[in-house]
């Protein structure tokens, strides 16, 4: 250790003059024990909360974007240095939006190489026989994101069981469950805050508006971890990410909880971890009665995912595309039902199948789909998925 | 990521409820008089809308407490002064005035027996300096409005927080000085939050020039006021102070109706200002008392049930009521503590920031409020053991929350022990103390709790032991009380005192929380153990030696 006083002392090591303000402590840390904080919480979160086996083979939701390059690096290294046990691959959707996720499935084909994991990218197009343009195209820009979050939930899932995952981990931060937690409140929603709070859910409704339960386990390692530290990760580390946010637009009401967090964060750092322990808190609180308000599911008569309606929310929405209807499917569930009714009367005149998809999803399928029994597939013809997306290895 | 939240069905709704209304400038009740107010998207007359404010109110009061309940029980009634503390005052009235012939048929007999009102006068904290504080005081407008209806009247000032006689026991001699776990000048340099201890101090000091005598210690009142500023100027946020102040103010009300042998406080908390305690609440850590601080009906406290009759009226519609009534309210009368604030960061609090949030949306989302309201009624309180609230906000502490902060920030360094891959598998998750070693997590309730979150205990020096404090304390609190000044505390040996103390409520909580019976038992063990027996900290760290890192010459080494 050097004779003089360090100017600026690392508050942890106090060996190394400190570089950064930590965002989430206001400590002045060297990027060494930046790094230690950092990976150290996460593991402190996934070893807490049980998140894994030792033999689990885990899915990495991989966008491209800071959150899930980082997590991709971060769960790589982690599973290395404490010998986790786990079997990472990455997993990428292609919602097929020009301009934002080719650019970022580049980045993570470059993730791919980097880290050494597997990579396997599904897409909208080939999944539903409409990539998020398409859609954009037929019903503007109003409602698309309730597409494009519908239909990510369930790519995701049969991503995972083409891959043959036990769990998908997601980028999701603290700020976004924060958030989430405030949203809400907000809307009176406690079942879904108690979702929204939970680390592990087997359900896929943790950003979005319907709820579907799957088999496969998904968790959130970031959840306490501050998104301005992963970007600062992200860039002490010199990680290759893709920052461009989606280009379709998000929603308004959103965005006031967002600002508000934000300013809440500016007057009392810790205000982003306050808020997930008060909703951890809440969701303890929430009556029994209230808490098993999820519908009884059953499956999609058309596709065979898990679902609470005779269509699942995905089949619904895809019928109303390809019908050029593309309300159905939007808003309230009853609404739904009324105008599902409504596309089964025009049903008389079958219009034309305006995608493969349309016509697979008519054809009747209840042996084949007897046969793979609980399995969660969308398309019936799983061998065409199955050589469609080869699984990219290193 | 989560771009596919829905906006909020309250807009739909709100749409469709705008579009009912065809009857334009009619009141939706009578249908036949010109409206006169509009709330929300309903349109009123006078006459209808003081019927539908009034049942909404019996509504509320019957839910609290139901009808049939025979023992005659009394209620105090919180009067801030503001037009719904105000209205609660009144509809109180018209609902305890029933006809004589209504009442004795039992169809709708008296919920309570007598009713109080209270009055908490904070003038001395409406500007800095109260040279005049009687110019502004509110305590006898107060008195005037609860008597004008008959009411026996409770009057106490905010200072009086540190008069023994605000206390359980009514007559607690001590305060409660903060100091530190680490030496000062380690704390400048680590960054972190330190653990905070506690020393009870006997009420009389040098500064107040009073000595302890036998009986109770008279403090003047502008030893009080003092005494509360320093507090309030050792808080580093608004945000603290503020919710600090709140504290005070619910643990006077309860003593409040306690002493005036009433088993019901009624506070006048609108839907309005419920929605933005339960964001604001959210927002600084305190969910999990949030359900006791925000229902209809609260039994949290012991002997004193908390009841928000107001809680589906919205500010608006109360303004009117008061309007209407022509009821008179007290203009200024909460403390506001901007004179408080020395840096334009702290210009807004959090629950400043929240009320603009909420007052905000709720103008684009108009059923804002009711929906936040809804939620919450939803909730169940957590099920607690009173005897184990949280000191300084008297609510109820949840389990390992020390344990939980620490384990979702790290503050060690790279080189300590915590970073050893040998202990930590994905099948060694259960005890706090294999990641953080020394920094283990505080004992919850018991005796003698002085948990093991102080690494390095030597205060035999001290005139008094230390109790731990961060330990006792519930989330919120000790988030909250992350915004202390560290300098103005004392230091850990305690041979340098804190500039401010906490009031004797909450060094009465403390010494409880601690296994101690009374101010006079603190102070004989303490005798004992500067005799040289041991000190009951001392003998819990031997218990946890092996957990521990060898730290013997810490404090010297500091960081060369
Ligand atoms: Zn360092
Ligand atoms: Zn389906
Ligand atoms: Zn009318
Ligand atoms: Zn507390």
């Amino acid at each position: 250790m050097p004779d003089k006083p360090l100017r600026n002392p690392c508050n942890l090591c106090h060996a190394v003059r400190a570089i950064l303000k930590r965002p989430k402590t206001g400590q002045q840390l060297c990027k060494e024990c930046f790094f230690h904080v950092f990976e150290t919480e996460i593991h402190n979160t996934i070893v807490d909360n049980k998140l894994f086996r030792s033999g689990d083979r885990v899915a990495i939701g991989a966008s491209g974007g800071k959150d899930s390059t980082v997590l991709a690096y971060v769960m790589k290294l982690l599973n290395d240095r404490y010998s986790y046990g786990l079997d990472l691959v990455l997993l990428s959707i292609d919602e097929g939006i020009t301009g934002y996720r080719d650019d970022s499935l580049e980045t993570v084909k470059r993730n791919r190489d980097q880290y050494r994991i597997p990579l396997l990218i599904i897409s909208y197009k080939d999944l539903y026989g409409w990539s998020m343009d398409d859609i954009v195209k037929e019903i503007g820009r109003k409602n698309n994101c309730t597409f494009c979050g519908v239909f990510r939930r369930q790519a995701l899932d049969r991503g995972a069981i083409m891959l043959n995952v036990d769990h998908i981990v997601t980028g999701h931060n603290a700020d976004d469950i924060a958030e989430t937690v405030l949203m809400n409140i907000l809307r009176g929603d406690l079942p879904r805050l108690q979702r929204c709070t939970s680390i592990i859910t087997n359900d896929t409704s943790d950003d979005s508006s319907g709820l579907e339960t799957s088999k496969i386990l998904r968790s959130k390692p970031f959840k306490y971890t501050y998104e301005k530290e992963i970007v600062m990760y992200a860039y002490f580390k010199k990680l290759d990410y893709f920052s461009t946010e989606c280009i379709y637009s998000p929603n308004a009401y959103r965005g006031h909880a967002r600002v508000f967090l934000k300013d809440l964060e500016a007057i009392r750092r810790t205000s982003i971890v306050d808020i997930i322990h008060s909703g951890e808190a809440l969701s303890a609180s929430v009556q029994a009665n209230e808490s098993t308000k999820l519908p009884t599911m059953s499956t999609c008569t058309r596709c065979g995912y898990i679902s609470s309606n005779e269509l699942c929310k995905a089949c619904l929405l895809l019928e109303g595309l390809n019908k050029g209807l593309p309300q159905l499917g939007i808003g309230h569930s009853s609404k739904i039902r009324r105008m599902h009714e409504a596309a089964h009367a025009l049903q008389a005149t079958p219009s034309s199948p305006a995608s493969p998809l349309a016509s697979l999803s008519t054809a009747d399928g209840a042996a084949a789909r007897d046969e793979r029994g609980k399995l969660v597939t969308h398309i019936r013809d799983l061998n065409r998925l199955e050589t469609m997306p080869t699984l990219q290895a290193v | 990521m989560s771009c596919s939240v829905e906006e909020p069905t309250m807009t739909t709704a709100e749409k469709r409820a705008k579009a009912r209304a065809v009857h334009v400038g009619f009141c939706c009740k009578c249908k036949t008089k010109n409206s006169t107010i509009i709330i929300r998207y309903a349109e009123y007359c006078d006459s209808c809308f003081l019927i539908a404010l009034d049942s909404k109110f019996r509504t509320a009061l019957r839910n609290a407490r139901p009808y049939r309940v025979v023992a005659p029980e009394n209620v105090m009634l919180a009067f801030s002064g503001g037009s719904s503390s105000r209205s609660l005052i009144h509809l109180f009235d018209v609902f305890h005035s029933l006809p004589a012939e209504v009442v004795s048929n039992k169809q709708q007999p008296k919920i309570y027996n007598d009713i109080h009102v209270c009055h908490i006068d904070e003038s001395c904290l409406f500007e800095q300096d109260s040279v005049d504080s009687t110019l502004h005081t509110t305590l006898e407008q107060a008195r005037e409005i609860a008597t004008g209806y008959k009411y026996p009247f409770h009057g106490v000032r905010i200072e009086d927080i540190y008069d023994p006689a605000w206390t359980d026991s009514r007559c607690f001699d001590g305060l409660a000085a903060l100091i530190t776990s680490l030496p000062k000048d380690q704390l400048a340099i680590t960054g972190q939050a330190p653990e905070l201890l506690s020393h009870i101090l006997p009420l009389a000091t040098p500064t107040s020039g009073t000595l302890k005598t036998e009986g109770s210690v008279k403090l003047s009142q502008q030893d009080k006021i003092d005494r509360l500023k320093a507090l309030l100027a050792v808080c580093t946020t608004l945000t603290a102070r503020e919710t600090i102040l709140q504290h005070f103010r619910s643990s006077l009300l309860v003593q409040l109706a306690k002493r005036a042998k009433c088993t019901t406080l009624a506070l006048g908390d609108s839907a309005t200002r419920m929605a933005v305690q339960i964001i604001g609440l959210t927002a600084i850590g305190r969910g999990y008392s949030l359900p006791h601080e925000t229902s209809l009906l609260s039994d949290w406290v012991q002997d004193c049930k908390v009841i928000r009759p107001l809680k589906d009226c919205l500010v608006k519609e109360l303004d009117t009521y008061c309007r209407l009534n022509e009821l008179q309210v007290i203009e200024t009368h909460a403390a506001k503590l901007d004179w408080t604030v020395r840096t334009r960061g702290e210009i807004k609090s959090i629950q400043r920031l929240t009320e603009e949030f909420i007052t905000g949306l709720d103008k684009d989302f108009p059923s804002t409020v009711a929906t936040v309201c809804r939620t919450v009624a939803k909730l169940t309180p957590p099920e607690v053991n009173y005897d184990n609230r949280c000191p300084l906000c008297l609510g109820p502490v949840q389990e390992g929350v020390q344990q939980w902060k620490e384990r979702i920030t790290v503050f060690t360094a790279p080189s300590s022990t915590s970073d050893s891959k040998v202990e930590e598998t994905l099948q060694d998750t259960d005890g706090c103390c294999s990641a953080n070693g020394a920094a283990c997590c505080g004992g919850g309730g018991g005796s003698n709790t002085s948990s093991s979150c102080m690494p390095v205990a030597q205060n035999g020096r001290a005139a008094a032991t230390s109790l731990s404090f961060s330990s006792l304390l519930c989330y919120g609190c000790l988030t909250n009380l992350r915004d202390l000044d560290l300098a103005a505390m004392g230091s850990k040996n305690a041979d340098e005192p804190s500039s401010f103390d906490l009031p004797p409520y909450v060094a009465e909580a403390i010494l409880k929380r601690s296994g101690y019976s009374s101010l006079e038992d603190y102070a004989e063990r303490t005798t004992l153990t500067s005799a040289g027996t041991k000190d009951p900290q001392e003998s819990l760290r031997e218990q946890i030696q092996e957990f521990l890192i060898a730290s013997d010459d810490d404090d010297d080494e500091g960081d060369d």
